[in-house]
């Protein structure tokens, strides 16, 4: 018989109240917030020292960018974030328009998959990028070839989510709704709808970061006002902080614009957990 | 709604060749702006002549160099970081803020940036790609490690598993799947990122010929370069699903794009 | 069935007094109170009681994934558990899981030889060797090499039990292992683990909701009361080993199944009451 082994015993038991310790404080998660805060001051240390190197001269500091940002003419930057939103919001609310009652009507029959489908399969392995100088051919106005892009760029999430979505209903619930009775307008309204809402929700969520992606490619390339010609701007006339103040505002921009939409998505789809 | 489903492939060529038609009908007889579009046979004929020329292959090699290079060094870097953000709590803490931090900048808003850090064109299109590849992996890899039931982890320690054995056996070979899935994802916006730096930045490549094209007036050869660039991307995607499946072959059903 | 089924080291499980306090959300949860019973060497222990009543805190806490807030648990004359702290989880208390035991990227043999193989217990070649040995002599050669979401889910629960008997635990835990089987699937599993327990007694320590799964398997069920969890009754099983299907309409059967249900029964009502919600 094995005489009480309390060494083994002991050591796990330091081990425990050493991880019982951390989770306690854990709870409270200081060392998890300060390790944070730290990683971001960090990154900013790493970044001031990398644009000291003799060959990165042209790297602005993290101070010279937040100069710049408060050098920063208020109105005019908001003219350019306003201009930049709404070419967003233009091109992703037609995609939407059109995409979801498109993706529906695909996802219903398969006659209509095949018709329609088809081109839009076809299309998709082309990046919405290289649709720029045809655009630019055959839009007069430069705001409605961006806001194409846009379109172009959201419609294609939209409608494969929304696809899907109408396509991989559980059938019980289609089962049920049939057998209390569910016309088939009813069905579709009160079952296929809502069931598909969460995974048309995800296309709408991937599909507004697509279209800013575009509306950033768009204003580079076209150079009529928005925080992507700002940022192109920055860089020919070598004002390099402006340039990352420019990549920032995009960044927080796009970030909001897919926080309104789970916000939106939040406040339709109340079933979920 | 889940009913098997028979395709009908005459629909489907009968959709295109409407598509076809109604392209050309449309340009041939300039409805609205279509009159500055290419032509379908104006297409096909461009189409002949540089896809049997010499630059057709430099340029897909340029592309297909920079793509895999920078998906490469994105998926070298970009696994083990996630895998050791999704392992343990401080390295999480330490990392993973400055990543969710440059995450919604897109691949594009970076090309200025890129441009100024690296001189070289090559580097800088490389770099522009490798952020395009490298937060989808990253992030899939985090889902992955998450994602692993924590049962599995339990059964690991009632065996006898160490810290190292638990990340050896459970961890990275539990992630696979979404690491393989966050594979395919970035190789899709990899080349959207290259396209983008080719277009703006770049000096060769399928992307850099669209743009050369539009400023050389030679508008058909244009769709020509976008649709080698639409076959090789769908080739890739291909390509990677194939190989996911090898590595993962415990799942039961294909990865979903 | 012979040595080559693991003949497991057996050991005594004394469990005295054992309480177990935490904090959630809703404050101060008091999960077990006062829990007090033993497992003989070689003993079959089957623990009953509402769903949400402490069942799997206390196996937890024996298996070393939680800790305890009173007294101790003794496995043999090693405290396993105690106020100062919990002893790692190891092969030495090997949990056969409800579900998800089993690695999915791993083949069925790898699965077996993954215990021994990581201890070092024996060289790998050895370990295979074995572990396809025990394989066929329960009837389940021929899907070594296949994963666990191709075959059935009876093949993977007996996989997952020949994976913890080969690494000869002191001690078996069992976690609700058949719950998700159909009827006849279980009593298919109830057989296989009673043919391997009868060949060669290992201790057992089993969770269940299931009375009559317990009567049939166990030499002693334990029924627990709703939470706060405590022992509630212990009743010793007189039938006959080994069991079988007979049994189930035998009068002591019958008489056992009287008692066990009437005590679980109030405790079931009371949980309901309570609104007891379904742990998983």
């Amino acid at each position: 018989m094995a005489t009480i082994d309390y060494a083994h015993v002991i050591a796990s038991a330091r081990e425990i109240r050493a991880r019982a310790a951390r989770w306690r404080t854990a709870r409270a998660n200081v060392p998890g917030l300060l390790l944070r805060l730290m990683s971001i001051v960090l990154f900013l240390l790493v970044w001031s020292a990398f644009s000291l190197l003799p060959w990165a001269v042209q790297v602005p500091s993290p101070a010279d960018v937040l100069k710049a940002a408060l050098r920063l003419d208020a109105a005019e930057f908001a003219h350019d974030l306003f201009l930049s939103a709404s070419r967003v919001l233009l091109g992703f609310v037609i995609a939407a328009m059109v995409g979801i009652p498109l993706g529906i009507v695909i996802g219903y029959s398969q006659i209509l998959r095949d018709l329609l489908f088809t081109p839009i399969e076809l299309l998709r392995p082309v990046p919405p990028i290289a649709w720029i100088p045809l655009a630019i051919l055959f839009f007069p106005e430069i705001d409605w070839m961006i806001i194409f892009l846009t379109f172009y760029g959201a419609f294609f999430p939209i409608v494969y989510n929304t696809v899907a979505g109408v396509s991989n209903i559980r059938a019980t619930y289609i089962r049920a709704g049939q057998s209390l009775g569910a016309s088939q307008w009813t069905l579709f309204w009160e079952v296929v709808l809502p069931a598909a809402l969460p995974v048309i929700f995800t296309g709408l969520y991937i599909a507004i970061g697509v279209a800013w992606l575009m509306v950033v490619a768009g204003e580079m390339i076209a150079n009529k006002g928005g925080v992507g010609a700002l940022t192109w701007q920055s860089y020919q006339t070598t004002q390099y902080p402006m340039i990352f103040v420019g990549m920032a505002s995009i960044g927080v921009l796009g970030y909001l614009s897919s926080l309104v939409v789970r916000g939106v998505a939040r406040l339709i789809i109340r079933w979920e957990p | 709604m889940q009913q098997k489903r028979q395709s009908y492939p005459l629909l489907r060529f009968l959709s295109l060749a409407i598509i076809v038609a109604a392209w050309d009908l449309l340009v041939r007889f300039r409805v609205y702006r279509f009159g500055y579009i290419p032509s379908p046979e104006s297409v096909i004929a461009a189409g002949a002549q540089y896809l049997t020329s010499n630059l057709f292959v430099t340029d897909t090699l340029a592309s297909t160099v920079r793509i895999l290079a920078a998906w490469g060094m994105s998926a070298v870097i970009g696994i083990p970081l996630g895998l050791m953000i999704g392992w343990k709590r401080w390295f999480s803490n330490l990392t993973f803020p400055v990543v969710e931090l440059l995450r919604p900048i897109p691949p594009i808003a970076w090309i200025p940036a890129g441009i100024l850090f690296f001189s070289q064109i090559e580097l800088s299109v490389i770099f522009i790609c490798f952020i395009g590849s490298f937060f989808p992996i990253v992030l899939n890899t985090i889902v992955g490690v998450r994602l692993i039931d924590r049962t599995h982890f339990r059964a690991a320690s009632c065996l006898g598993a160490r810290d190292w054995e638990v990340f050896r056996d459970v961890i990275i070979r539990g992630a696979m799947p979404s690491i393989v899935v966050g594979l395919a994802v970035g190789m899709g916006i990899n080349w959207m990122a290259l396209v983008a730096a080719e277009m703006i930045a770049g000096d060769r490549g399928l992307g850099y010929r669209i743009w050369e094209a539009y400023s050389l007036a030679q508008y058909p050869r244009i769709v020509v370069a976008m649709a080698v660039i639409g076959v090789i991307g769908a080739a890739m995607s291909v390509v990677i699903r194939y190989l996911g499946q090898k590595i993962v072959p415990w799942q039961p059903s294909t990865m979903r794009t | 069935m012979n040595d080559s089924v693991a003949a497991a080291k057996r050991s005594a499980l004394h469990i005295e007094s054992v309480g177990k306090v935490y904090e959630s959300r809703q404050g101060r949860v008091v999960a077990l109170e006062s829990c007090t019973f033993q497992v003989k060497p070689g003993g079959f222990t089957v623990l009953v009681g509402p769903s949400g009543c402490g069942k799997t805190t206390l196996l937890n806490i024996i298996a070393g994934f939680d800790s305890l807030s009173t007294s101790e648990v003794c496995l043999g004359t090693q405290v396993i558990a105690s106020m100062d702290g919990v002893l790692q989880p190891g092969p030495d208390r090997m949990v056969v899981f409800q579900h998800g035991g089993l690695f999915p990227w791993m083949t069925v043999i790898d699965n077996v030889c993954y215990g021994p193989v990581i201890q070092r217990t024996m060289a790998p070649r050895q370990v295979r060797a074995a572990a396809q040995d025990m394989l066929s002599r329960v009837g389940l050669s021929g899907i070594e090499q296949s994963y666990p979401s191709s075959i059935s889910s009876g093949m993977r629960r007996r996989v997952e039990i020949i994976r913890a008997l080969i690494c000869r635990p002191k001690i078996l835990l069992m976690d609700e292992p058949f719950r998700a089987l159909d009827a006849l699937m279980k009593s298919i599993m109830h057989d296989f683990l009673l043919r391997l327990y009868e060949a060669e007694p290992f201790t057992v320590f089993f969770i269940t909701h299931d009375l009559l799964e317990a009567i049939y398997l166990g030499d002693q069920v334990i029924v627990m009361t709703t939470r706060p969890g405590q022992i509630k009754q212990i009743f010793d099983v007189k039938l006959q080993r080994p069991r079988s299907h007979r049994m189930l309409a035998s009068r002591e059967f019958l008489r056992m199944k009287r008692a066990v249900t009437e005590a679980v029964h109030e405790e079931a009502v009371k949980a309901f009451i309570a609104g007891e919600r379904e742990l998983a």
